[in-house]
């Protein structure tokens, strides 16, 4: 036992000895500004195209979808992520007593104020709607957490799972799941050094971008890289899990610019 | 540096807790799945080299051997969680994925175990009216397992360490826990530290138990 112990402390102060000499204090500011010129994007949730009880799933999440105050709850969650007293109070679901089976939904957290973790549980404005789903489904809710490029493949194989996490609805998506009805309109944002404030891809010409893997920001800078306004410049695009990661990486020096949708990126320069 | 936010605020050592029982229960399933498998592997190649018996049985072994061993954990995880295991609880899935994985080594290795057996042990079990099944369980088995204990304890660390992938399929193990302490404070070192603080000393308990054991088990091997 006396081993084991002081083999640990030994590698813990090995750790530490070596985190001092890495440490270095990163006073760059970031923010976040949108791209100017391209589509507004939605998000909708998602179910399986086979999935057996789709429609009456759908029929639910469209319900809560036109009768909840939208923008409330965006800035409920935005205040319990940037650790905020909210202004606004929400009414919570009960699915304690549900008994029509559970709902199991998949999603990805990092991605604020649609999903982040608060004491080892997922919430967000995402998660609140799926509460409110399974409530009118008569359902419990199964909250996996998992990494965002395999969501749509879950949700497509497996019988009435969804997905809802801030997926954007577009037309490849669509071959394999059907989506709700929008719930929220969102645009591409780049962050970048607070002396730059890009709004352009062009500008991001030769750099290392950054992005959250299968998201639309990864296929919009895929797209200029390969055949748009970044081809051939030596633009780099480097994908991580969550938006969480690349911010990271990017204070770190890894990556020069993150292309990520507008609330998550002003979550994070918000984390400065 | 920071311990309070990585630890202390919003109870965040409660994921530790339970992101260490997740990467336990996942590590300790899929070696028990391991072993009966590769236990099962290891007597048919075996019993089909000695005996020229279960000729498809082998084959099967083969391709099972080829196929697991040959692919990465990583890929075979992501089929079983997104195409063939679509309906099981996330946890079984890594179980099942590991414990596939982990059996087709831990086959190889115990084989290498039997077969370093002297071949007239089986010949001496024979001559003493034993059947085969007899010989196999009682006098082949044994010995070959305690051979490959040390390497057995080798696979077992490493499939301890190989489960810190499952946090793509939404698992919560202890390297998934401190990716979402990140994804809160936006400063990596501490969180990840924590974690392989963590798997350090469940690596080295393991070991310590493990030299225990395998010194109980050299003991009776002196007086036979």
């Amino acid at each position: 036992m006396k081993k084991i112990i002081s083999m640990t402390l030994a590698a813990v102060a090995a750790f530490t000895a070596l985190s001092m000499a890495a440490c270095q204090k990163d006073e760059t500011k970031y923010v976040a500004t949108a791209i100017s010129g391209i589509e507004v994007e939605e998000y909708g949730f998602a179910v399986g195209k086979n999935s057996t009880n789709k429609t009456a799933i759908l029929a639910a999440m469209n319900e809560v979808i036109s009768t909840s105050d939208l923008s409330s709850i965006v800035a409920y969650y935005t205040s319990v992520a940037g650790d905020e007293t909210p202004s606004v109070t929400l009414d919570f679901a009960n699915l304690d007593d549900n008994t029509g089976g559970t709902l199991n939904v998949y999603t990805c957290s990092g991605f604020e104020p649609y999903e982040f973790v608060v004491s080892d549980e997922v919430v967000g404005v995402d998660i609140y709607l799926m509460e409110l789903v399974a409530e009118k489904l008569n359902m419990k809710l199964n909250v996996t957490d998992m990494d965002f490029d395999g969501i749509c493949g879950k949700v497509a194989s497996e019988d009435n799972a969804v997905g809802a996490a801030g997926i954007t609805i577009n037309d490849d998506r669509k071959q394999t799941i059907d989506f709700s009805n929008p719930y929220y309109n969102s645009v591409q944002y780049i962050i970048s050094k607070e002396s730059e404030a890009f709004s352009s891809l062009e500008s991001l010409a030769g750099k290392k971008i950054g992005v959250q893997k299968g998201t639309t920001g990864a296929l919009l800078v895929e797209d200029a890289i390969t055949k748009g306004v970044l081809k051939d410049t030596g633009a780099e695009l480097v994908e991580y899990d969550t938006g969480a990661v690349a911010y990271v990486a990017m204070k770190a020096g890894k990556i020069d610019y993150i292309v990520i949708d507008e609330l998550p990126a002003q979550a994070l320069v918000k984390g400065n | 540096m920071n311990w309070y936010n990585t630890l202390i605020k919003d109870d965040r050592w409660k994921m530790y807790v339970n992101g260490i029982e997740e990467t336990i229960i996942i590590s300790l399933g899929a070696i028990a799945f391991g072993i009966l498998l590769g236990v099962i592997v290891a007597l048919i190649k075996y019993v089909n080299k000695k005996y020229d018996r279960f000729k498809i049985g082998a084959k099967v072994c083969d391709l099972y051997l080829t196929v697991f061993r040959g692919t990465p954990v990583y890929v075979q995880l992501l089929i079983m969680y997104l195409v063939v295991l679509v309906a099981f609880p996330t946890r079984t899935t890594a179980i099942v994925t590991f414990g596939i994985n982990s059996g087709a080594y831990v086959a190889e290795i115990i084989r290498g175990g039997l077969e370093s057996v002297d071949d007239g042990q089986l010949e001496a079990g024979a001559s003493l009216g034993l059947t085969r099944t007899q010989v196999m369980l009682f006098i082949i088995l044994p010995q070959g397992f305690r051979r490959a204990l040390p390497a057995l304890f080798n696979e077992f660390i490493a499939l301890i360490k190989e489960t810190s992938i499952v946090g793509t399929i939404g698992v919560v193990d202890i390297t998934k826990v401190a990716e979402r302490i990140i994804a809160r404070t936006y400063e990596p070192f501490t969180p990840y530290l924590v974690t392989a603080i963590i798997y350090l000393v469940i690596v080295i308990v393991l070991t310590q138990l493990l030299k225990l054991l395998e010194k109980k088990l050299a003991k009776g091997d002196k007086n036979g």
